[in-house]
C-alpha cells in the first residue's frame, strides 16, 4: 500500500476581483469565478485576477454566444459503402 | 401478447369491421383501425394480424403497390395511410422520409437494411415507432430528424451503427425513447438537439464517439441522462448548451481520458434530490474519471455548478484533485 499526502491549495479572488486563467485564451473559452481548487499538478501561476467589470464583460459575451441555433440544414448523409 | 390473444383481438376486430361494412373508403377504415390499435397497449404485436383483416375489406391496391418490390419499402408519399403496413423482412431499403400521413410505424425486423439515414426525417405526422431490429444498419444519421410530432420510439437495435448524428434532432414533442442498442457510434453530434419535451435520455454507448457536439443542445427538459461516455471525446462544443437546468441525475462517464472537459456548470441541479442523483454525480466525477496524474497527463479543469460542488464531501474533492483536476465551481 502506497500512502501519499498532498495539501489542498485554494485560490480565492480578492474583493471586487475574479479569477481566470493566466494564459491567453479567447473570451469564449475563458473561465471566470471566485474560487479555484488546484489539482495536484496545477500551479497558482496558471491563474490571475481580473476586475469585476472585465469578468462581467466576458460573462455577457459568453451568454450571448450560448443561443441555441435552429436545426441546421444538413446534407444528405452518405450511404455506407457495401462491405462486399 | 400470445397467439391466442392475437386471435381473440383479430376476431373482435373482424366483428368491428363487419359492423362498419358500409364504410367504403380506405381512409375511414384506417382511422377505425387506428382507434383499435390505440386502445391496445400491445399495439405492434397485433398490427400485422389486424392489417391482414383490413386488407380483406378494402381495396388493397395501394398497399399492394408497396409490396411490388419486397426489397424496397418506400412510404415517402405515404398513400394516405395513418398506419404503416408491416415491413417485409426482405427489405433492403426503407424510407418514410417526408411522409405526410403515417402516424404509426410498426415493429420491423430489417436485417438487410444497411442504412436508416434520414429514413423518417421530416415525417410530419409520425407519432409512434415500434421496435426496430436492424442488425446490419451502419447509419442512423438524422433518422428521425425534424419528426416534430413524434411522441414515442420503442427500442432500436442497430449494433453496427457508426453514425448516430442528429438522430432525434428536432423531435420537439418526443417523450419516450426505449433502449438504444446502437453499438459504439463514432459520432453522436446533435443526437438529441432540440428534443424540447424529452425528460429521460436512455443509455448510449458513446465510448468510441469523438464528436459529441450539440448532443443535448436546447433540450431543456432533460432530467435524467442514464449514461454517456467521454472516453474518446474530441469535439464537445455546445454539448450542454441551453439545457441542464433540470438535470438531476446524469452518469457522465470517463471524463478526462481526452483533453476536453465539458462545462458541467450548466447542470445546475446535478446531484440534488434523491440519493441516486448524488451517486451519479459522485461516480461521474470521483470514480469514473481518468486518473490523469497517474497517467502523466496534464492538469484539466472541471467546472461543476456551485450547487453540485457543495454536495461533494471533502474526501471527494481530495480524490478529484489528486487525480489531476482543478475544480473551478461556477
Amino acid at each position: 500500500m502506497i500512502e501519499s499526502q498532498f495539501s489542498v491549495r485554494c485560490l480565492e479572488a480578492s474583493e471586487g476581483y475574479f479569477i481566470t486563467q493566466a494564459a491567453d485564451v479567447p473570451d469564449s473559452a475563458r473561465m471566470v469565478g471566485k474560487r479555484v481548487i488546484l489539482g495536484v499538478n496545477d500551479s497558482p501561476s496558471n491563474w490571475k485576477e481580473i476586475t469585476a467589470l472585465e469578468a462581467a464583460r466576458i460573462q455577457t459575451l459568453q451568454g450571448m454566444a450560448a443561443v441555441t441555433a435552429p436545426l441546421p440544414d444538413i446534407a444528405e448523409p452518405a450511404q455506407p459503402s457495401d462491405p462486399e | 401478447m400470445d397467439a391466442a390473444g392475437i386471435r381473440a383481438l383479430a376476431e373482435s376486430a373482424k366483428s368491428y369491421f363487419a359492423a362498419i361494412d358500409d364504410l367504403a373508403s380506405t381512409n375511414e377504415i384506417q382511422e377505425r383501425l387506428t382507434e383499435i390499435l390505440m386502445q391496445n397497449q400491445e399495439t405492434f404485436d397485433t398490427m400485422a394480424s389486424l392489417l391482414q383483416i383490413m386488407l380483406g375489406r378494402t381495396s388493397a391496391a395501394k398497399i399492394y403497390s408497396l409490396y411490388q418490390d419486397p426489397t424496397a419499402y418506400n412510404l415517402t408519399s405515404s398513400m394516405g395511410m395513418a398506419v404503416a403496413p408491416p415491413v417485409p423482412i426482405e427489405v433492403a431499403t426503407l424510407s418514410c422520409k417526408n411522409s405526410s400521413g403515417i402516424q404509426y410505424f410498426p415493429e420491423a425486423y430489417i436485417p438487410y437494411v444497411t442504412t436508416l439515414a434520414s429514413a423518417f426525417s421530416n415525417a410530419a405526422q409520425l407519432k409512434v415507432v415500434g421496435n426496430i431490429y436492424a442488425g446490419n444498419c451502419k447509419s442512423l444519421a438524422q433518422a428521425f430528424y425534424n419528426a416534430y410530432r413524434l411522441l414515442i420510439v420503442e427500442n432500436i437495435y442497430a449494433p453496427e451503427c457508426t453514425d448516430a448524428s442528429y438522430l432525434f434532432a428536432g423531435c420537439s414533442v418526443l417523450e419516450r425513447i426505449g433502449r438504444l442498442d446502437i453499438g459504439t457510434p463514432a459520432t453522436v453530434a446533435g443526437m438529441f438537439k432540440l428534443c424540447t419535451a424529452l425528460k429521460t435520455v436512455p443509455e448510449v454507448d458513446t465510448s468510441a464517439a469523438t464528436d459529441l457536439s450539440y448532443m443535448f443542445d436546447g433540450s431543456a427538459q432533460i432530467k435524467r441522462i442514464e449514461g454517456i461516455s467521454f472516453k474518446s471525446a474530441a469535439n464537445i462544443s455546445s454539448i450542454f448548451n441551453q439545457m441542464g437546468a433540470n438535470v438531476e441525475y446524469a452518469y457522465l462517464l470517463d471524463l478526462g481520458y481526452t483533453d476536453v472537459m465539458p462545462d458541467l456548470s450548466a447542470l445546475t441541479k446535478w446531484g440534488t434530490g434523491k440519493a441516486e442523483n448524488l451517486e451519479s454525480l459522485r461516480y461521474s466525477l470521483v470514480e469514473s474519471s481518468c486518473d490523469r496524474a497517474a497517467a502523466g497527463l496534464p492538469n484539466l479543469t472541471m467546472r461543476p455548478s456551485q450547487t453540485s460542488f457543495a454536495l461533494l464531501s471533502s474526501e471527494d474533492v481530495a480524490r478529484i484533485i489528486a487525480k489531476g483536476y482543478t475544480i473551478f465551481p461556477k
